[in-house]
């Protein structure tokens, strides 16, 4: 049965202690956090997925303090790239972990082996706050704002983050690209 | 393809599927772990008080303990009997509690 409730009306159920409203909200986000937090994080899958799911509890854990019940997704993201960000920096073996990144993530369906490996290696080039700024807004389709506020970034640092990012990554790829 | 639909085919690879019960099983399991612990968390100041209780009380109930001896049975079973009931109410609202 699919659960048409809105984020907000679902956070207000879990709030009161429903934990079915809660499961709602993690089979509903699942995918995004973890599609974000994969590429983000530079090491193996299961990190990044162990990591969302800290993030996920936490967000359980806090959901009082969270001011617009309809900002979970938003402030969810934060809660993760906090805890992401956090983590990236207390490692010591950021070359490592992102070779391992790079040998666990194949080839996606549409995109050549060499430009995989290409774009790959120029992802981990990027500081963490452009990497997160260029996947929620280039992968994921957040707007500016809503990057800004889930990363806790002025809204012009995020404008040029993606910028940068995109024109690096894109710049792996060879040839002209289209602008925009 | 456009260079930038195989920007974003790259980026969104790592996207798992809409659903994924083992994930949100974890997390499920996660939340009840966490929830275990906030609960002995918030027991631990009445655990305090009822240490600091028994210390200054214990003169007291050292004289008197054994005049009290022939309730202590009654209290342990209408106080066990109580509790009980408590925590089984408490688990029928939590399980059929309206989502």
């Amino acid at each position: 049965m699919i659960d048409s409730r809105s984020d907000a009306e679902l956070v207000v159920a879990a709030r009161s202690g429903s934990d079915a409203a809660f499961s709602r909200l993690v089979e509903r986000h699942q995918a995004a956090l973890r599609g974000f937090l994969r590429p983000l994080m530079g090491g193996g899958w299961a990190e990044a997925d162990d990591l969302a799911q800290e993030a996920l509890v936490t967000a359980w854990q806090r959901l009082l303090e969270l001011k617009r019940a309809e900002g979970f997704r938003t402030w969810l993201m934060g809660i993760a790239w906090r805890k992401a960000f956090s983590r990236i920096r207390s490692t010591r073996r950021r070359s490592a972990r992102d070779l391992a990144w790079l040998e666990g993530q194949g080839t996606p369906p549409g995109v050549q082996p060499e430009d995989a490996l290409s774009l790959g290696r120029a992802l981990s080039g990027l500081s963490p706050p452009e990497r997160a700024c260029v996947l929620l807004c280039l992968a994921q389709d957040w707007s500016h704002a809503e990057a800004a506020a889930a990363l806790n970034l002025p809204l012009g640092t995020v404008k040029s983050h993606v910028s940068r990012g995109r024109t690096r990554l894109l710049s792996v790829l060879g040839g002209a690209h289209d602008a925009g | 393809m456009t260079q930038d639909d195989t920007l974003k085919a790259f980026l969104t690879a790592a996207t798992p599927g809409p659903r994924d019960y083992a994930f949100e099983l974890a997390v499920a399991g996660r939340v009840a772990r966490r929830r275990f612990w906030m609960s002995q968390l918030a027991l631990l100041p009445w655990v305090v008080v009822a240490c600091l209780l028994t210390v200054f009380a214990w003169p007291v109930m050292r004289e008197t303990g054994s005049a009290l001896t022939p309730l202590v049975a009654e209290v342990g079973m209408v106080g066990g009997m109580a509790m009980l009931a408590l925590a089984t109410a408490g688990l029928l609202v939590r399980r059929f509690k309206p989502s």
